[in-house]
């Protein structure tokens, strides 16, 4: 579903997201159904993408159904998945249960699941 | 020449609680007053695109308020505000609209709000009806608990992490423009005053089924509409605490989320006209 090849270049090129990642050192695990994939941010930049078993140690966490990430992705998404938060509410989302954890990084990870969008393989 | 916009700003004294608080407003137009409520941690600016629609100036002098401790109107002076937890409660929200219309000499005007304000909507039906002719909610429930959390005002945390979770609130379809000036609107408020209003929002404003069954729309009529991209409020909750009220009427604005006034003002003029329409041709209902 992700051209996964291709995130770490938009998100490093992209000036939103490292304003909203300053500062940021962190391991994030993104749980599309079955696959998983570990992004390790350096100082703000994606250092390194990489395929990893659905168990492995991180700081933060994405994770959903393969459904639920194609109507997460979605260009214009449905009510509910217009949002991280508003989708784990509603819908499948998963997120780490306690908010301190991401909340700092919220706006980062907001403009991330935005650049996950348009790495859409199946949409194009 | 210099082409200034048809609103203009003033301060005044309320005396709430007891306490004189000094309160900024913005105003245009004449006609019905049609008093505007902002949502929770954010202010009056909120309701600039409404303040210079054509369509409402013509019939309704709208007039948008900061809360106290929001926007212009600072924190009042006679009290050591800093030493105590800021918390809005429901007796103290209702008393700045009704005391406004009383200072300015309004003639029961239209009240509408939006989140916070729409939930004061249906507080004001029900306890004050003969204070308003008409009251028009916003994302509006009987109840929504669960949302006065510490994350909303913890040391570790910035505003900016409020203010992207409003973004999050706010349509995919919306201009992204006036997103994103939503969003800097909740960047701009004190550390602690979402929280706190958001103890309103959740803890203090709760409305069970009889009190809602006893508002008289025949004194204050009570008019509901809701986004359907609001995932604190929703549509079918509105439309329950509506279902509840003889009389009320409720939409959904599809392509709206929680702030629709701000996020997409073009959509949200469409959708509120018609209930502005309807207020007008009823009259004053006292």
């Amino acid at each position: 579903m992700i051209a996964w090849d291709e995130l770490q270049g938009r998100v490093n090129d992209d000036s939103e997201f490292r304003l909203a990642a300053r500062f940021w050192n962190a391991t994030l695990r993104l749980d599309v159904g079955r696959a998983s994939h570990r992004l390790r941010f350096e100082e703000g930049a994606l250092a390194e993408v990489a395929p990893c078993p659905a168990d492995a140690p991180c700081d933060l966490f994405i994770g959903a159904s393969d459904d639920d990430w194609r109507e997460l992705l979605a260009p214009v998404p449905r009510p509910f998945y217009q949002d991280l938060f508003g989708a784990q509410l509603h819908h499948g989302i998963r997120l780490p249960a306690d908010p301190l954890d991401y909340a700092a990084y919220y706006p980062a990870l907001r403009r991330l699941v935005q650049l996950l969008r348009v790495t859409r393989e199946d949409v194009r | 020449m210099i082409a200034l916009e048809p609103v203009t700003g003033h301060y005044l004294t309320l005396r709430l609680g007891g306490e004189p608080y000094r309160v900024y407003f913005e105003e245009s137009g004449s006609g019905i007053p049609l008093l505007c409520q902002h949502t929770a941690g954010a202010h009056g600016s909120q309701w600039r695109h409404v303040l210079s629609s054509e369509a409402v100036r013509k019939s309704f002098r709208v007039i948008a308020y900061d809360l106290p401790y929001h926007g212009k109107s600072l924190p009042p002076e006679g009290k050591a505000w800093w030493a105590e937890e800021y918390r809005l409660t429901k007796h103290f929200l209702m008393q700045v609209p009704v005391a406004l219309s009383r200072a300015l000499e309004l003639e029961r005007p239209v009240f509408l709000g939006s989140s916070i304000g729409g939930h004061l909507a249906l507080d004001l039906a029900s306890h004050h009806p003969d204070e308003f002719r008409a009251v028009i909610g916003l994302e509006a429930a009987a109840t929504t608990p669960g949302g006065w959390l510490d994350i909303m005002n913890h040391p570790r945390v910035s505003n900016a992490f409020k203010a992207s979770l409003m973004y999050g609130l706010t349509p995919p379809t919306a201009p992204e423009r006036y997103r994103r000036e939503t969003e800097w609107v909740y960047s701009q408020g004190a550390p602690p005053v979402f929280k706190g209003d958001l103890y309103y929002y959740s803890v203090d404003h709760d409305m069970s089924d009889a009190e809602l069954a006893a508002i008289d729309t025949a004194r204050c009529g009570v008019h509901l509409l809701t986004g359907d991209y609001d995932w604190t409020a929703p549509p079918a909750v509105s439309k329950q605490a509506a279902d509840r009220i003889p009389g009320a009427t409720f939409a959904a604005m599809p392509g709206l989320g929680h702030f629709p006034m701000c996020e997409d003002p073009e959509r949200f003029l469409a959708a509120l006209l018609p209930v502005l329409e309807k207020i007008r041709a009823a009259g004053n209902p006292a």
